[in-house]
């Protein structure tokens, strides 16, 4: 046994003495007897009380359940959306505790109004020469716009509170989302009654798309800034179980501890863009070699991109810059996703 | 005749109630007010018995009511504010009044163990002492199991500096 592990034994050896475990079984046998003893009589206020409250309050849950699910879909104009708006999402929202998790729903929430937008636009529900969905479509945009606008604000927030992996994560996510919608949009809405109208939604997407951009570009700076603490060793595996026999190491220096951090972020990404081509290639849109089509074309060189930045890095991480590889697995998880969306939305909407 | 909750209610207090007297104690270091806690704690896992609740995981659904009592005791505790308490954790702090001398060995590892960052001592404390898998720590602590092994980990690191150290100054 070594000497960590005796610290813990030795801990263990703390106990009950047979006296106190007398008393404690007698007090467990005392507190299941004593809810044996004959209850009251229950007053007819509570008897009325018991009989009515809780049905009213399952036909309330069940209500509220079935209008939530009914919600889930509605798209604008139709008589729950703004029980989906107002009710389901805002539940979303106060569910998110963390900055990242913040940023996140709000991109979600910003990304459903450009879905529907899609759809509208899809379904011929705006027509401008009879201004038939107009103003629904506007309705559509203050909201994209109001849902983006909180998103920056929780990346902004994430960056000055130094939390720079997860600025990128969350830039990132908002980003690809913004420029893959905005070219789903233009897709949709070519040769439809809908393109003025459409016209000032792509704008406001590409406008922020940019500016998000910019924003992430500069908190990968930050992350370049930082120097990492080199090795040649390969990639170290993950285990749940601590090996307690291996050589002790020396203390952590603070930036051994962020080249930590940006390690686990690197791994986690690697991990989301692996599932995430995996999703592609086996289940949304398993390429055929016949397949010459421009979806297949650009899919295809979308995969051997997101093959190289792999490739790249894990260079980058075999040599212990972290950092780096961090910021190439995120470019390929861009790339995935953008490749995701654009797939998903071509399936959904038909051009 | 005994029910089938009160049967398994008396079989969770079998095999627990000495670990969760041990999990109080290392964090109150007072062993009659730790004994106070796991007495509530077994309330508060027979009234959610009775209720009719459903428990997934026993051992980290009797550790976890037993961790916010703890933090109960903490709040109630006027000289230190919960800021502090967080920002500190469970700093042990010596015998309290109703304490009775442990070995030796015991009062080393107590001391030991106390030099560790909460973060760490909490997970380490858990997973080592009370025998807890990382997926059930996890529950417990509400993280991932992911952040739980990396704790642990980076705990044992932590460990391994303290002696070192103390086998240094010796």
């Amino acid at each position: 046994m070594n000497r960590e592990q005796k610290i813990f034994s030795d801990l263990k050896r703390i106990g009950l003495s047979e006296q106190e475990k007398r008393e404690m079984q007698q007090f467990a046998l005392n507190l299941i007897s004593k809810d044996r003893e004959p209850r009251r009589t229950p007053s007819l206020g509570r008897l009325i009380l018991y009989r009515y409250a809780f049905p009213v309050l399952a036909l309330l849950v069940v209500v509220m359940t079935s209008l939530s699910a009914a919600a889930r879909n509605a798209q604008p104009g139709d008589f729950l959306y703004p029980y989906k708006t107002a009710v389901n999402e805002n539940v979303r929202l106060a569910l998110a505790i963390t900055d990242g998790a913040k940023a996140s729903v709000n991109t979600q929430l910003a990304e459903e109004r450009l879905n529907e937008a899609e759809k509208m636009i899809a379904n011929n529900k705006i027509n401008v020469d009879t201004s038939v969905g107009i103003e629904e479509l506007q309705q559509v945009k203050a909201n994209f716009e109001e849902k983006t606008a909180v998103a920056k604000k929780y990346i902004q927030k994430m960056n000055s509170d130094g939390d720079i992996s997860g600025a990128i994560v969350a830039s990132s996510e908002l980003e690809t989302t913004l420029q893959a919608h905005q070219t789903i949009l233009s897709s949709v809405a070519s040769e439809k009654k809908a393109v003025p109208a459409a016209t000032t939604l792509m704008d406001s997407v590409s406008f922020h798309g940019k500016q998000i951009a910019d924003e992430r570009q500069r908190t990968e700076n930050r992350a370049k800034d930082h120097i990492p603490t080199l090795k040649t060793s390969p990639i170290p595996t993950v285990s749940a179980t601590p090996n307690l026999t291996s050589t002790p190491e020396l203390t952590q220096t603070p930036k051994q501890i962020q080249d930590s951090q940006f390690k686990d972020d690197a791994q986690n990404t690697l991990e989301k863009v692996q599932k995430m081509v995996d999703e592609i290639t086996e289940e949304k849109y398993p390429l055929d070699q016949n397949d010459k089509s421009n979806t297949a074309q650009t899919l295809r060189a979308n995969l051997d991109a997101i093959d190289q930045l792999i490739t790249s890095g894990m260079q980058a991480y075999d040599y212990g810059d972290y950092s780096e590889a961090f910021l190439i697995f995120q470019q390929a998880w861009r790339l995935a996703r953008g490749a995701e969306l654009f797939l998903d939305a071509k399936q959904n909407l038909s051009f | 005749m005994r029910t089938d909750n009160e049967k398994f209610f008396l079989e969770i207090h079998t095999d627990l109630a000495e670990p969760v007297f041990r999990h109080c104690y290392i964090r109150v270091s007072d062993r009659e007010k730790a004994k106070d806690l796991t007495q509530e704690t077994f309330i508060k896992v027979w009234k959610f018995i009775q209720g009719g609740g459903e428990i997934k995981s026993v051992k980290a659904f009797v550790y976890k009511t037993a961790n916010n009592l703890i933090i109960d005791e903490y709040r109630k505790r006027k000289t230190e504010s919960l800021d502090e308490l967080e920002e500190k954790g469970f700093e042990i702090v010596g015998e309290g009044a109703g304490a009775v001398t442990e070995p030796a060995e015991v009062e080393n590892a107590l001391k030991i163990i106390s030099k560790l960052e909460p973060k760490y001592k909490d997970v380490l404390l858990m997973r080592f002492v009370d025998d807890l898998a990382v997926n059930e720590i996890a529950q417990i602590i509400g993280e991932t199991e992911n952040a739980i092994s990396v704790k642990i980990h980076r705990g044992i690191k932590k460990v391994r500096e303290l002696l070192k150290v103390g086998s240094n100054k010796q």
